[in-house]
C-alpha cells in the first residue's frame, strides 16, 4: 500500500467517523417524558383537587359576544400578567385572533366572510407533543403527567429557544420586571422577574384546590369546556363527539390539546 | 515556545511580554483598538442585560426572539468548528501539506470558541443560571444542551490538543485534535439541528441546516486560516517559507470548493422554497427582491460567493493581496449570511391571513448600537486575543515543520 494510499483511506475512515458520531449523540432518541417526580397526581393532589389522566379544552367561540374579553381579563388578573403597554414585549397567557390567522392552512379566499373574520380566543395549546418542552435545555418547561405544559420560573435561563419552537406563538418573554405593570397584585399567584419566559398553565394551581381554570370559570356564554379527554363520558368529550372541531396546525404533529368547535 | 528550552516560566512570560510592548507602533494600535472594542461589549453587554433589560437595550422582541447575538455566536462557532476541521487534515489525518498551518488554527478556533461563549453570555437573559442548570437539570432531549455541553468539551479538548502542539507532542496532539473534531462535529450539527428540528418553522425545519453549517464551517475555517496567516506574516516582517506558502494554496483551494459546495446549496434551497408553502414562498420573495434584496445579493452571494471565488481563483493560490481581500469578503460576508438564517425565518408572523401577501405584515428587525457593540466585543476579543497570540508564541516561528512531519512519521510508525 502506497504512503498515498494509506493516507487516504485513514482519512476516509476517520471522517466517516466523525461524521456518524453527531448522529450518535442525536437528542432525538434521548427523548424523556420529561416528568419530575414530585408532579405525579397524587403528589399534587389534595383529596378536592381536580385531576384528570389528559386535561384539555373546548372552545366554542360562535358563543362569544363582539368585544367581550372575560376570560382575558380573568386569566390575566388571576396570573399577575403584566400589562407593558407595548406589543413588542407584550405578555399574554389567552388573546383573541382572527379564525384565518389562526387557522391560515383552513381558510382560503372563498370561506364565508363570517367565518373568516371571527375573532377566537388562542392560549397554549399544552400540546400532548410539546416543542417547547423537547427544546427547553434545563427542563424549565415541562409536561406533568396530566398533560399540563408548565413552567418552572427560576429554572429558566431566557434562552427564548422555546418561543421560536412554539408554533403557536403561545410564548411570553419578560423582557423588563414585570412587577411595576401588574395593575393588581393577586397575592395567590407568584409574580415573575425579568428574563425568564411564562405562558397559560391551565390553572394548575387552581385545579390543585378544585377550581375550575379561571376563564372557563369567567366565560357567561359557556364557551369554553375543560376537562378530560381520556374519560369517554366528560363533559369536553360527549361535546367533541357531537360537534365538528378543528385543531390548530395538527400536521406539525404537536398534538395541541385545545379543541376548536366550528 | 516561543522561548529557548532552558527559559523558566517567569521568563518566559517576560520575553513574551517584552514581544508585544516592543511589537511596533501599528501593532499596538490595533491592539489597543481591539482591547477598546472587547471592553465596550462587555460593557455595553452587561448594562443591558442587567441593568437596562434586554427588550428595551436589543432590537429582540416577543416576535423576533432571536437575532443579531445569536447570529454572532453562530457566527464564532462556525469558524471555530471549520479551524478545527481544516487544521485537523494536517496534524490529525496526517496530510502533511497542512501541517505547517496547524497550530496557529488551533489557537484560532479555540479563540473563536471563547469569542462565541462571549456573545452568548451577554445574549441569554440569565447566564449565571445557566451554568448551573445545565449540569443540575439537564434536558437531554434539547439540541441546545447537547451543543453546549458538547462545545465545552470541545474547548476543553482543543486546549490540550494546543498545549500538546506547543510543546511538539505532536502524537499525543493528534489524538487530542481527533476528540476535539469529533466533539465540535457533534456539537456543531447540533447547532444546525437546533433550528432543523422546529418543525414549526418552516425556513429552518429539515436535514439541510446540519449539513449546511458544516460546510460552511469548513468554508468559514479557509477563510480564516488565509486571512489571519497573511496577516501574521505581515506582523512577522518576515516571508513566508515554502511549506507555509504550500498550505496557504492548499487551503485556498479548499476555500474555493467550499465556497462552491455552500452556493449548490444555497442555489438548490432557494428553488425548493419555491414550492414549499406560504411562509417559504413570503419569505422567499422578501429575499430576493424585498427589503433583504440588497444584503442577499450584494453582501451574500457576491461578497461571500462570487467575488472571493474569483479572486482565489485569479491568485492561484500565490497572489497574497488577492487572497486577503477575498478571506476578508468571506469572512465579513459570512457574518451577514448568519443573521440572514437566523432572522429571516421569524419575519413571517406566526398569525396572518393566506391570501394576505401584504409585505407590510412582515415582522422587522434592527438591532440596536448596544445590540453591535456586543456582537463588536467578540470581534475586539478575537483581534485581541490574535495580536497577543502571535507575539506571545513568537508568531509560531519555532514551527519546525520538517521535524515535526518527521517526528510524526516516526512516532506513528513502527
Ligand atoms: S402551544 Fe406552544 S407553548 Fe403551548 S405546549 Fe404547545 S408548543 Fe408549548
Ligand atoms: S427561555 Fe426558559 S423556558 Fe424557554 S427554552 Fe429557554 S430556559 Fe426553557
Amino acid at each position: 500500500m502506497t504512503t498515498n494510499r494509506r493516507e487516504f483511506l485513514k482519512i476516509a475512515g476517520v471522517s466517516t467517523l466523525s461524521l456518524i458520531a453527531p448522529a450518535i449523540v442525536c437528542p432525538a432518541w434521548a427523548k424523556d417524558k420529561i416528568i419530575p417526580v414530585s408532579n405525579s397526581p397524587e403528589a399534587l393532589s389534595p383529596s378536592k383537587a381536580l385531576t384528570a389522566k389528559r386535561w384539555a379544552m373546548a372552545i366554542d367561540a360562535s358563543k362569544c359576544p363582539a368585544d367581550c374579553v372575560d376570560c382575558i381579563a380573568a386569566c390575566h388578573a388571576t396570573h399577575n400578567v403584566p400589562g407593558f403597554g407595548n406589543p413588542k414585549d407584550e405578555v399574554k397567557w389567552i388573546w383573541q385572533e382572527k379564525f384565518a390567522a389562526a387557522f391560515p392552512n383552513e381558510s382560503h379566499a372563498y370561506l364565508r366572510e363570517s367565518l373568516q373574520k371571527q375573532q377566537l380566543p388562542v392560549l397554549c395549546n399544552h400540546c400532548a407533543n410539546p416543542p417547547c418542552v423537547r427544546v427547553c435545555p434545563t427542563k424549565a418547561t415541562f409536561q406533568r403527567h396530566d398533560g399540563i405544559v408548565m413552567m418552572d420560573y427560576h429554572r429558566c435561563i431566557g434562552c427564548r429557544l422555546c418561543m421560536a419552537a412554539c408554533p403557536y406563538g403561545a410564548r411570553s418573554m419578560n423582557y423588563r420586571d414585570p412587577r411595576p405593570f401588574i395593575a393588581r397584585i393577586n397575592p395567590d399567584y407568584p409574580t415573575r422577574t425579568k428574563g425568564v419566559v411564562e405562558k397559560c398553565n391551565f390553572c394548575q394551581e387552581r385545579l390543585a384546590k378544585g377550581l375550575g381554570p379561571a376563564c372557563v370559570v369567567a366565560c357567561k356564554e359557556k364557551a369554553l369546556v375543560f376537562g378530560d379527554m381520556e374519560n369517554p363520558q366528560s363533559e369536553i368529550r360527549l361535546l367533541l363527539e357531537k360537534r365538528f372541531n378543528l385543531l390548530r396546525r395538527a400536521s406539525l404533529g404537536t398534538k395541541p390539546q385545545i379543541y376548536y368547535i366550528l | 515556545m516561543g522561548c529557548s528550552e532552558e527559559s523558566t516560566f517567569p521568563g518566559c512570560v517576560k520575553d513574551a511580554a517584552g514581544r508585544v510592548i516592543h511589537g511596533g507602533p501599528v501593532y499596538l494600535v490595533f491592539l489597543s483598538f481591539f482591547i477598546v472594542l472587547f471592553l465596550a461589549g462587555v460593557v455595553s453587554g452587561v448594562y443591558s442585560l442587567f441593568i437596562e433589560g434586554s427588550r428595551h437595550a436589543y432590537g429582540t422582541y416577543r416576535e423576533i426572539p432571536l437575532a443579531l447575538l445569536i447570529a454572532t455566536y453562530i457566527f464564532f462557532v462556525v469558524a471555530s468548528t471549520g479551524l478545527c476541521l481544516v487544521s485537523s487534515i494536517g496534524h490529525v489525518f496526517g496530510n502533511r501539506d497542512f501541517l505547517p498551518i496547524a497550530k496557529r488554527s488551533v489557537l484560532l478556533a479555540l479563540i473563536t470558541i471563547i469569542s462565541g461563549f462571549l456573545v452568548i453570555g451577554l445574549e441569554i437573559e440569565n447566564p449565571f443560571r445557566m451554568m448551573l442548570y445545565l449540569f443540575t437539570s439537564a434536558n437531554l432531549s434539547s439540541n441546545i444542551w447537547w451543543m453546549g455541553t458538547l462545545y465545552m468539551l470541545y474547548m476543553i479538548f482543543m486546549a490540550v490538543e494546543f498545549i500538546l502542539l506547543m510543546r511538539e507532542s505532536h502524537r499525543i496532539a493528534a489524538f487530542f485534535g481527533f476528540l476535539s473534531v469529533l466533539a465540535g462535529v457533534s456539537a456543531h450539527s447540533n447547532l444546525g439541528g437546533i433550528f432543523a428540528m422546529l418543525s414549526g418553522r418552516d425556513v429552518w425545519y429539515g436535514p439541510f441546516l446540519p449539513v449546511y453549517f458544516i460546510l460552511s464551517a469548513m468554508m468559514t475555517g479557509s477563510a480564516f486560516i488565509i486571512l489571519f496567516s497573511i496577516v501574521a506574516q505581515k506582523l512577522r516582517g518576515q516571508g513566508m517559507n515554502e511549506d507555509e506558502q504550500k498550505s496557504l494554496a492548499l487551503v485556498s483551494k479548499l476555500a474555493m470548493l467550499m465556497i462552491a459546495a455552500v452556493a449548490f446549496l444555497t442555489i438548490w434551497k432557494m428553488i425548493t422554497m419555491t414550492t414549499g408553502g406560504e411562509t417559504r414562498l413570503i419569505t422567499l420573495h422578501e429575499t430576493i427582491s424585498g427589503s433583504h434584496a440588497f444584503s442577499f445579493w450584494v453582501l451574500e452571494i457576491a461578497c461571500g460567493l462570487v467575488i472571493p471565488f474569483a479572486l482565489l481563483l485569479w491568485s492561484r493560490g500565490t497572489k497574497r493581496g488577492l487572497m486577503l481581500v477575498a478571506s476578508g469578503l468571506m469572512i465579513f460576508s459570512i457574518f451577514f449570511m448568519r443573521l440572514d438564517l437566523v432572522v429571516m425565518a421569524q419575519i413571517v408572523p406566526l398569525y396572518w391571513e393566506l391570501g394576505v401577501r401584504e409585505f407590510s405584515q412582515l415582522h422587522t428587525y434592527s438591532p440596536t448600537w448596544k445590540e453591535i457593540l456586543v456582537a463588536f466585543g467578540g470581534i475586539g476579543f478575537c483581534g485581541m486575543a490574535f495580536l497577543l497570540g502571535e507575539k506571545v508564541f513568537n508568531g509560531f516561528s519555532g514551527i519546525r515543520c520538517a521535524n515535526a512531519v518527521e517526528n510524526g512519521k516516526a512516532e506513528s510508525e513502527p
